[in-house]
């Protein structure tokens, strides 16, 4: 596997140019590799630093020192900013903050026309990505007519139509009812699926044990950075960074702890089921 | 009967136009005095309508709304003073905020209310304690401060207002879980201390089955179950069907008790859980 | 209540109208109204009422929608049919006399082609523009209709894109306006007593969220530009190329016949005449 963003002993604060030197920002000497065509999820109590890590992914920000990498080129070189850009997109949390013009596919098309596209190539383009989001229907309403989860699809569908290799959720779920979380779910597992690398920054738990891998940010630093089932079975860890684990790796944990002989990194509904009944069944 | 209670109401959003909507229909609730209650329901099931009801900022098209057994509409009630007994917290208050000092911002309501300085100076110290936030703050501008306690600011500038009933319309959105346990149990605090009967409205069930007393689910404009939260979450069935998401923990129960293990019905936090796996496999040890 | 407020009220469609490129449909309504105003007897009036009607059939929207439209200026209409039935002093006797008030048949004349002038007006304008063009394309072909002057480096570009912000956050700010003074009402704000400095006092706690809001909304839309690589016209392409079609080229055409005729009429001698 090839490598999509690399992360080089990267330090960040707002005001750095108070103290240029020392790496007590937001951001403290981080360095992290993340492959093609994974899932990542990003977790992190609100100001641990995620966000930021997320912005300096796609040189929305720049690192005080250390280099940030997407696919080999400097996200500092100013001469291939839009070649960053373009490849790796981001979704914000405020779906009414992200969308540019009165009608869906106006919108859609955004990217593409900043990129100089054929306009023969936009319409294809355009086309292709409300198909894949199930919007087609609504390409001519205008976006206030949606429901959050309808406009969160519009802004996946927007940074699709830039044909990027990898995009960034930024708390994309934070705003949204349950509904509308399934349905921008629904879409992170098919681009998945498809091959896109993906970075989901999120506080909701039920979200990142879907991915191959999830990193838990705290005050700046990578605190854990491993698979959903070994990061959510430390429990108390966890628990003390401000963060939530799943219901029935909780209940897991705490039999494993009265020593009772149960997997400590149960996740899912069914395979608590099936060790619950196990053990019942001892 | 409760101190606040919806008698047959229905309600109809722009009627006699094309775009004419039933929110709800033919809805009973009965609030009970110093009861934390949650309602709980999909967008579009007619919860955010009941919290607007309850304060008279929305009037049914047929049914009452009875505030300690009297009409709010009645037209010897003073809606304003309704508006002073009933607190109604919107989704995301921190985007209301508006004065130089969070102080200030707090006794905007009890200003309004007509209430001197001392009695307003108590209750602005008093519902920032309640809501979590530290005196310090005070003096601050609420703009500097951080997301969640931007929120809890603007939740405290209604509690200090001391409405014997407040609805809270989704008070932990977009928090992450440690902002959302502050303010959900900072709410507790505020019910346990005062007595005052507390309404959060809400599509989470575990939130809402770790800090309610009593539970509405409501579904397509109408009420689907109510009652105590054990009593509701007996139901799992039911509510499952309305297409609410059961918390993980009371759908593996449930799948347990369905091979006829035998756990009691509406198990649904970790707790509750652990000690009812406790009891089953002490049984089985003993057995 | 603000929510009901419908700003550009268009109807889509795919009507010729509607299917008319825009350009051609804003240059025209500006010689429309050239043409309204050029109008000079029955003749030249009950052709130009004909064209409109033409207009309003060929756009397929609904007469009740092109009343409405009339309605909200019906005072204005009214008031100044009156000032021309009363203030236009004819030649021989009048034809109605009350004390001071007399009416002669030239102010008849003038009022009743004022109001014609109006409703041409309100209604050529509208269903060529508000009713059929959406919002969008309008910006877009005013921005290209006026992309000579960056010669003379006037932001072209940049105030199409502002209009298209503003018309993308017109709903949005209103619903949040709805919003935050339903949130201060319950606060116990009272925003409608008082005399008018009372009333603006009492709108800051609606207007300074409001504001800080829409710097957030602009802060976050900026960023979320730069993502989807915007950085100015340069370089810029469009999904959609307004390009002149038969029907553009009919209907300028069909325009110039219309005018030539209008100007024609207008030589015919009659009596009923504009003075």
């Amino acid at each position: 596997m090839s490598e999509m963003i690399r992360l080089d002993n990267v330090c960040f604060d707002y005001e750095a140019d108070e103290h240029p030197d020392s790496c007590q920002g937001i951001i403290k000497n981080i360095s992290l590799s993340i492959e093609k065509g994974t899932f990542v999820a990003l977790l992190g109590h609100n100001g641990s630093g995620k966000s930021t890590l997320a912005k300096l992914m796609n040189g929305i920000l720049l690192p005080n020192s250390g280099k940030v990498t997407v696919e080999g080129i400097d996200t500092a070189d100013e001469e291939r900013i839009w070649d960053i850009r373009r490849r790796v997109g981001m979704v914000f949390q405020n779906p009414d903050n992200q969308i540019v013009a009165t009608t869906v596919e106006e919108d859609v098309a955004f990217g593409p026309e900043n990129l100089g596209i054929e306009p023969s190539e936009i319409r294809r383009r355009v086309d292709k990505a409300l198909e894949s989001v199930h919007m087609s229907e609504y390409k001519t309403h205008s976006p206030s007519q949606l429901s959050g989860g309808q406009k969160q699809r519009i802004a996946i569908a927007g940074i699709l139509a830039m044909e990027p290799e990898c995009i960034l959720f930024d708390e994309s779920t934070a705003m949204l009812d349950p509904h509308g979380r399934e349905e921008v779910m629904a879409q992170i597992m098919r681009l998945r699926r498809e091959g896109m690398t993906v970075v989901l920054i999120t506080h909701y738990m039920n979200e990142a044990v879907f991915a191959d891998r999830v990193i838990v940010v705290n005050d700046g630093e990578i605190a854990l950075d491993d698979t959903p089932a070994k990061v959510f079975s430390q429990v108390e860890t966890l628990r003390s960074l401000g963060l939530d684990v799943p219901q029935v790796t909780h209940l897991a944990h705490l039999l494993a702890e009265d020593g009772y002989g149960i997997r400590r990194d149960l996740l899912f509904e069914d395979e608590a089921y099936g060790e619950l009944s196990a053990l019942l069944k001892k | 009967m409760g101190i606040l209670t919806l008698e047959n109401v229905s309600y109809v959003y722009s009627p006699s136009t094309p775009f004419e909507k039933e929110a709800l229909h033919d809805v009973n609730i009965d609030f009970t005095e110093g009861k934390i209650t949650g309602i709980i329901g999909h967008t579009g099931s007619g919860k955010s309508t009941v919290a607007q009801l309850l304060n008279g900022l929305l009037k049914p098209a047929s049914g009452k709304v009875l505030l300690d057994g009297c009409d709010i509409f009645d037209p010897s009630v003073k809606l304003s003073d309704v508006r002073f007994r009933v607190g109604l917290v919107f989704q995301y208050p921190e985007y209301q905020l508006f004065e130089e000092t969070v102080f200030r911002d707090i006794a905007f309501g009890p200003t309004n209310m007509g209430l001197d300085e001392a009695e307003i100076k108590r209750r602005v110290i008093e519902s920032a304690r309640f809501a979590g936030l530290d005196e310090e703050l005070l003096g601050r501008s609420p703009f500097e401060l951080s997301g969640g306690q931007k929120r809890r600011a603007a939740i405290a500038g209604v509690m200090a207002m001391e409405p014997e009933v407040i609805v809270l319309d989704e008070p932990a959105a977009g928090l992450d879980p440690r902002g959302r346990d502050e303010i959900l149990s900072g709410i507790r605090r505020y019910r346990d201390e005062k007595g005052n009967t507390v309404i959060l409205i809400s599509h989470s069930m575990e939130d809402m089955a770790l800090y309610s007393d009593e539970l509405v689910v409501m579904s397509r404009g109408t009420v689907l179950v109510s009652g105590t939260v054990d009593e509701v979450f007996r139901q799992s069935a039911l509510i499952e069907e309305s297409g609410l998401t059961l918390p993980q923990i009371t759908r593996v129960f449930d799948r347990l008790r369905a091979d006829g293990v035998n756990i009691r019905d509406g198990v649904y936090t970790v707790e509750d859980g652990y000690r009812e796996m406790l009891s089953l496999l002490k049984g089985n040890t003993n057995a | 209540m603000l929510k009901d407020i419908t700003l550009g009220q268009f109807f889509p469609g795919s009507s010729p109208i509607h299917r008319l490129d825009p350009r051609v449909k804003l240059v025209l309504v500006v010689l429309l109204v050239v043409l309204i105003f050029s109008a000079k007897n029955i003749f030249a009036f009950s052709f130009l009422v004909l064209g409109v009607i033409s207009l309003v059939l060929l756009s397929q929207i609904s007469v009740k929608v092109v009343l409405k439209a009339i309605r909200p200026i019906l005072i204005l209409m009214l008031f100044t049919a009156i000032i021309n039935l009363f203030w236009t002093k004819g030649t021989g006797d009048p034809i109605f006399a009350l004390g001071f008030i007399k009416v002669w048949r030239e102010g008849l004349v003038n009022a009743l082609f004022m109001v014609l002038r109006i409703v041409s007006l309100v209604t050529g304008t509208s269903i060529l523009l508000t009713y059929t063009t959406s919002p969008i394309a309008l910006t877009d072909a005013l921005e290209r209709l006026l992309k000579p002057l960056k010669v003379i480096k006037v932001p072209v570009h940049e105030f199409a894109m502002m209009m298209t912000i503003a018309l993308r956050f017109i709903p949005t700010l209103l619903e949040e306006t709805d919003k935050i003074i339903n949130a201060q009402k319950a606060r116990g704000a009272s925003l409608d007593k008082g005399n008018l400095i009372d009333k603006v006092k009492a709108f800051v706690p609606v207007l300074i969220p409001l504001f800080i809001s829409a710097f957030r909304r602009a802060d976050e839309l900026a960023c979320a530009m730069e993502c989807r690589c915007y950085r100015g016209d340069e370089g810029r392409t469009r999904m959609k190329v307004l390009k002149m079609g038969e029907i553009d080229y009919l209907s300028i055409v069909v325009f110039l016949v219309f005018t030539a005729v209008l100007f024609f009429l207008n030589t015919l001698p009659t009596s009923i005449s504009v003075r």
